[in-house]
Formats: structure tokens, C-alpha cells, sequence
């Protein structure tokens, strides 16, 4: 049979699958970026709420030296954090007109890149709560919160909330690399179909 | 860009929409996800689209690439379809349609067990595209795209038990 034939009488069955309602399809899209909108707006209030009260540390003048080298570490963190944000988001439509091996080679490129942000993620917690513990050392030492109640609770919260929130983020960072280098596989071999 | 050029860009391609997105996705819901991913992608690529190719082979670009994006990285391989008994054809008594039901769908999961290189010459070749069309939706030269298409016709001959 001439391959053509083929082609034409497979094409014939397969266009006679069930197509989506478009109207439905519209709208679900809509929804779709109006929750994005939100989505975005209540990060940016959350992101000037942040910087907001870290400026608000730096300025007091009642504060150390110490908390204010804090507070310009955690401003830089704030603005890090939302580069990084604004830079993944527009990657993921970046490349939706590309050719596939250009698409492939950004999604690589991509992978490599949140593979080394996670590197950096795990390597900056140790550091973040080794930097925290010598700013707050001095309220730190026994002697200093034994005896008072107050410091003693704020400084178990801390420790608790602290633990929930990083041991957590922990897990994510290695679950991401793992999840990352797979993909970073699965392109690779696509690339090399697509070569040959 | 408009509503109204965009509803009527879906009205347009909803069948080649919906294909491309059944030849990535066999779980029904995960589809939906998915073809909503496409068509937001599609409103978010259109502003670039400055007539160097067909619509439709602009939009094939965009659907396959998300197609993509959604496949990349899963390790399993979505599960065989069943066969869907509200897809009534007016045009055929219930025993034909039962039976081209079940050839489309022996098609469909023939397809969607190609490997992606393949897959997606064949979703495009099965729409009717030419290869210069699907060349240039993919990205691809038209000779890398008819040794693609030779391949994937023993496949699914293969697979669809059609050998000779």
C-alpha cells in the first residue's frame, strides 16, 4: 500500500476524536489568568510588605549595628527572592513559539540553572542560621535567658518555627534536584533523537 | 489581543487543539489541564506571531510545545484509554460506530506509545500537514521529518497489527 494511503485513512480515524467545547475552553481560561492576576498582585503586596518592614528595621535609629547588617541581608534575600520569581515565571512562557530542539535546549538550560539555585538554597540555610545565631549570641547564652521567662519562650518559638519551616524546605530542595536532574535526562535524550 | 479574535481562534482549532493534547494525555482530567495550559499559552504567544507561517501551523507549534513541557520529566506512560460510550456518530448504526470506535482509539493509544519524536511528526501528519508544514513547526528539516514519518508508519503498522 502506498504510505500516503496510510496517512490519509489514519488521519480519518484520528480526526474523529471528541473535540472540546471551545466556548467552555475560553472561559476557562480566562479564570485561568484572572487567578494569575491575583496571584501575581498578592505577591508584589507581599514582597513590598516585606521590604516595607526590613527598610523599617534598617531606619530605627534605636536599633544595633548588628540587626542593621541583618536587615540589609534580608532586604538583599527579599529582592533576590522576587527576581528569581519574575525570572521562572517568564521562562515558562518564553520559549511556547520556539522550534522543539530550541525549546528542549531551554528546558536543559533551565534545569541546570534550578539545580544550582538549589545548591544554593541548601548551602545558604546553614549559613542563614549560623549568621542569625552570632547576631543573636549574646541573647543566646544561658545565663541570659534562664532567668527570664519572656526571652526563653521567643527563643523556643523561634527554634520551633524555624524547624518547621526548614527541615520542610529541606526536603523540597532535594526532592526538586531529583525531580530536575530526571527531567534534565529525559531532555538530553530528546536532543539526541532530535540530532540524528 | 481581542476576546473575540481569541474565542474565535479557539472555535477555529478546538479539534486540532484537542488532538494534540490527547496524543500527550490519556487521563481525561489531567487533558483538560493540559489544553487549558495550551490555550493560555497560545494567548500569551499570539502577540508574537507576525505571519511567517500558517496559523495553523503556529498553533501546532505552540500546542506541541506544551504538549511537551507537560510529558518532559514524567516517568510513567499514561495509561491505554478506554472506549467512550457517549461519542454517538449519526452517520453510522451503533455496531460500525462501536467498531471505528474502537479503530480510533487502537490508533490513539498506537500513537501515544511512540516515542516523543516521533509522536509528534505523526500527530501533525495525521491532521493533514505537509512535511514542509510540519518541518516548520517543529522546527525540523523537511528530510528529518520524512525519516521521522517512515519510522513512526512501520511503528504503527506494528502496533496496530497492519504489518504485512
Amino acid at each position: 500500500m502506498n504510505p500516503s494511503d496510510d496517512w490519509v485513512r489514519w488521519g480519518d480515524h484520528w480526526q474523529r476524536q471528541p473535540t472540546v467545547d471551545a466556548d467552555r475552553l475560553r472561559r476557562r481560561v480566562q479564570r485561568k489568568r484572572r487567578q494569575m492576576q491575583v496571584v501575581l498582585g498578592f505577591e508584589c503586596c507581599a514582597a513590598l510588605f516585606a521590604i516595607g518592614q526590613v527598610l523599617h528595621l534598617l531606619l530605627d535609629p534605636g536599633l544595633g549595628l548588628r540587626w542593621k547588617v541583618w536587615a540589609g541581608l534580608a532586604l538583599l534575600l527579599v529582592a533576590a527572592s522576587v527576581y528569581l520569581s519574575l525570572r521562572v515565571r517568564r521562562g515558562t512562557w518564553q520559549a511556547t513559539a520556539d522550534g522543539m530542539p530550541e525549546l528542549l535546549r531551554l528546558t536543559a538550560a533551565r534545569a541546570r540553572a534550578g539545580i544550582r539555585l538549589a545548591w544554593l538554597n541548601i548551602a545558604s540555610i546553614p549559613l542563614l542560621i549560623a549568621f542569625t545565631l552570632l547576631v543573636a549570641a549574646p541573647w543566646l547564652v544561658p545565663s541570659r535567658w534562664r532567668h527570664d521567662p519572656a526571652l526563653e519562650h521567643l527563643l523556643l518559638l523561634q527554634v520551633e518555627i524555624n524547624g518547621v519551616v526548614l527541615v520542610p524546605l529541606l526536603v523540597f530542595f532535594v526532592v526538586y534536584i531529583r525531580r530536575q536532574r530526571r527531567r534534565l535526562r529525559h531532555v538530553e535524550a530528546l536532543l539526541r533523537d532530535y540530532a540524528e | 489581543m481581542r476576546e473575540g479574535e481569541f474565542a474565535a481562534l479557539l472555535h477555529g482549532h478546538a479539534g486540532l487543539l484537542s488532538r494534540i493534547a490527547a496524543s500527550y494525555e490519556a487521563d481525561p482530567s489531567l487533558r483538560d489541564d493540559l489544553l487549558q495550559d495550551i490555550a493560555l499559552a497560545l494567548w500569551k504567544a499570539l502577540p508574537a506571531w507576525r505571519g511567517e507561517a500558517a496559523l495553523k501551523t503556529f498553533v501546532a507549534r505552540v500546542a506541541h510545545n506544551r504538549g511537551a513541557s507537560h510529558v518532559i520529566g514524567r516517568t510513567r506512560r499514561p495509561a491505554a484509554q478506554g472506549l467512550d460510550d457517549d461519542l454517538a456518530d449519526p452517520a453510522h448504526g451503533p455496531e460500525s460506530h462501536a467498531q471505528l470506535e474502537q479503530k480510533r482509539l487502537r490508533l490513539q493509544d498506537a500513537v501515544r506509545a511512540l516515542p516523543l519524536t516521533l509522536r509528534q511528526a505523526v500527530t501533525l501528519a495525521l491532521e493533514g500537514f505537509s512535511q514542509q508544514e510540519i518541518a516548520l513547526a517543529l522546527g525540523i528539516s523537511a528530510n528529518n521529518v520524512a525519516v521521522r514519518l517512515n519510522r513512526a508508519r512501520k511503528a504503527l503498522k506494528d502496533a496496530l497489527g497492519e504489518s504485512a
